[in-house]
């Protein structure tokens, strides 16, 4: 079932000299088993519009609805909050900060307890969702989450976030303090996690290159309203556009324009750098080089071995 | 969280907030003396008049000020019951139903501690609607500045005290989002017994306490990697001077606090004459 957001505007401090308008008149439409990657400067409103999924913001104006679910400014119907957030799993920015119990196992418990599963039973899920995210439930499960390091941290926050099997995952800047592998391991993570639990993604991000590898639709919020929401292979048509919000174009896209300009035209459709070198090894091609199958860049050397490993000390020190 | 209203300072532009901050100090501490020397419903009408024509200078709508009695409603209900049937002084008719005994002096002292307290806080919240907090700490540096001679290191408690209210809009973002998170895990904060809600609190208040004194740590080694020493000599950004306007307000305070005197001593509470002159008016 879809998540369907029509007429939603939203205003914070509404009537003090404070009142800031964060979103305006947003509607659109999220199918099931999209990925989808939301971008926009700070202050543009997607965060706001994400907290409005699962009803952390009440809805000003408009309405939200979410796998049957509806949200409207009205105080009746009331809606079945437990059952919303159970279905739409959200993971903030930086959520290793919002640990709190003295072991692993009962801070990742603490959703399925909320929800009113008996004690083993919430146990038994939350070492699910933690081998899920790549950690050993015997070795970290009776730690304190403070005992971790910074990337296993962000682990278990996630495992506490998807140990309720949510149909849909929202994540607010996952790799934010991330080094470049840590950002990979994360991101595979969340491609894993959308094949095996949750199978619609939604993604904030800051970073165009990250965001352009593994989404397949994006939207970017400008001042409030969806500037525009387009399938990730027509992104390359926006580049003015993007430039007039204050986002990069993605490097692919820029080094695609770059050939053009100079008379290399490697046609439509790229986004990203695997797209871009494949086009580029078509255009050998048709000058009749030899060239080999080409399957997607292995950046970190570990594309063959089936899901790798998530290995532990590979997280920038910043988290 | 975000719309709390305690002490918040209202941004605009007005003669007020453009008084020098240390006198607006003076004012308030001379404000909250004066209010224990009014002695009339006169005098309360009095001090109300004047709070709205401050607001009104000021540009802040008379409604955030009244806003700010949310507070501490439960306190004015306590004491004007306490007052009411606890009242010790002489009565000259005393209702008694079972063990409660009320007498018109009692209602008359009750009322009058309300007004009270109610024109207190109003009053005070003026002072942090219109000067903001760098301003505040830096007046109350400057004005305990004497007590360097005894060795009290007051500019130290200014840094301390400035620190602190920095902080407080950040942990409230803090605990918001923290709030948020533990809400998206399923946590019940709104419903149950006062027991309940407090334990529910737990998985939001221990991260924000982590939280703190890491933010903590880190602002100790930034000012430490600065080379931050409160004691030296330091100068200030902005100096604050005294200026004509700070004259002309304190010759109309002054007028104000004399009239309530006035009232208290002179003419013994204005109450009794008017009400004579309204019922020589009505024959």
């Amino acid at each position: 079932m879809p998540i369907v957001v029509q007429g939603l505007s939203f205003s914070y401090s509404k009537g003090t000299p404070f009142e800031k308008k964060a979103l305006d008149n947003v509607s659109l439409t999220i199918n099931d088993g999209e990925f989808v990657g939301i971008m926009g400067h700070t202050g543009s409103g997607k965060s706001t519009f994400i907290q409005h999924l699962n009803g952390l913001i009440k809805v000003q104006e408009g309405s939200v609805e979410v796998n049957g679910i509806r949200l409207t400014n009205a105080k009746r119907p009331k809606p079945d909050y437990k059952k919303l957030r159970a279905t739409l799993g959200m993971v903030f920015q930086y959520p290793e900060y919002q640990l709190f119990d003295d072991t692993v196992i009962k801070d990742v418990s603490f959703g399925p307890k909320n929800m009113g599963y008996k004690k083993e039973e919430a146990e038994a899920m939350a070492r699910e969702a933690l081998r899920l995210v790549g950690l050993d439930p015997d070795e970290v499960g009776a730690k304190a989450p403070f005992e971790l390091s910074g990337g296993q941290k962000r682990r278990v926050a996630i495992a506490g976030v998807i140990v309720m099997k949510p149909k849909i995952l929202v994540l607010d800047e996952p790799t934010a303090g991330l080094d470049p592998y840590g950002k990979e391991q994360i991101l595979n993570l969340i491609l894993r996690l959308k094949k095996e639990c949750s199978p619609t993604v939604i993604v904030i991000s800051h970073d165009m290159d990250e965001i352009t590898r593994y989404a397949n639709r994006l939207i970017i919020f400008g001042d409030g309203k969806v500037a525009f929401d387009v399938p990730m292979t027509e992104l390359f048509k926006h580049g003015s556009e993007l430039e007039e919000l204050g986002l990069e174009t993605p490097s692919a896209v820029r080094m695609a324009n770059a050939l053009k300009a100079r008379g290399v035209d490697l046609g439509e459709g790229i986004v990203n750098m695997d797209t871009f070198t494949a086009a580029v090894l078509e255009k050998l091609r048709q000058k009749g080089e030899k060239v080999e199958d080409f399957n997607g860049i292995d950046w970190f050397g570990e594309k063959n071995k089936e899901n790798a490993p998530l290995s532990d000390g590979v997280f920038g020190e910043g988290v | 969280m975000r719309d709390i209203a305690f002490g918040q300072y209202y941004p605009v532009s007005s003669p007020v907030h453009r008084l020098d901050p240390r006198l607006k100090i003076i004012f308030t501490l001379m404000y909250i003396v004066t209010m224990f020397f009014v002695a009339s419903y006169f005098g309360y009408a009095l001090v109300l008049c004047f709070l709205l024509t401050v607001c009104a200078v000021a540009h802040v709508p008379p409604k955030a000020m009244f806003k700010s009695i949310k507070g501490i409603i439960v306190l004015l209900i306590i004491t004007a019951i306490l007052n009411l049937f606890f009242y010790a002084g002489e009565a000259s008719v005393e209702w008694t139903w079972w063990i409660f005994t009320v007498s018109p002096e009692a209602i008359d002292f009750a009322l009058k501690m309300m007004f009270r307290l109610i024109l207190l806080i109003m009053g005070t919240t003026i002072l942090t609607f219109t000067t903001g907090t760098s301003e505040l700490t830096d007046a109350i540096e400057s004005l305990f500045k004497p007590l360097n001679l005894i060795k009290i290191p007051v500019r130290d408690i200014a840094l301390i005290m400035s620190i602190a209210l920095r902080f407080i809009p950040g942990l409230i973002e803090e605990t918001d989002k923290i709030m948020m998170a533990q809400k998206a895990r399923g946590a019940d904060m709104e419903s149950g017994n006062i027991f309940k809600k407090i334990k529910a609190m737990l998985p939001v208040i221990i991260p924000v306490f982590v939280s703190a004194f890491r933010k903590a740590d880190e602002l100790a080694d930034a000012l430490d990697a600065r080379c931050y020493q409160a004691s030296p000599k330091r100068t200030k950004m902005k100096k604050m001077s005294f200026a004509w306007r700070d004259l002309i307000a304190f010759l109309i305070f002054a007028a104000f606090v004399a009239i309530i005197f006035l009232d208290k001593y002179l003419w013994g509470g204005l109450d009794g004459y008017i009400v004579q002159a309204f019922q020589s008016l009505m024959g």
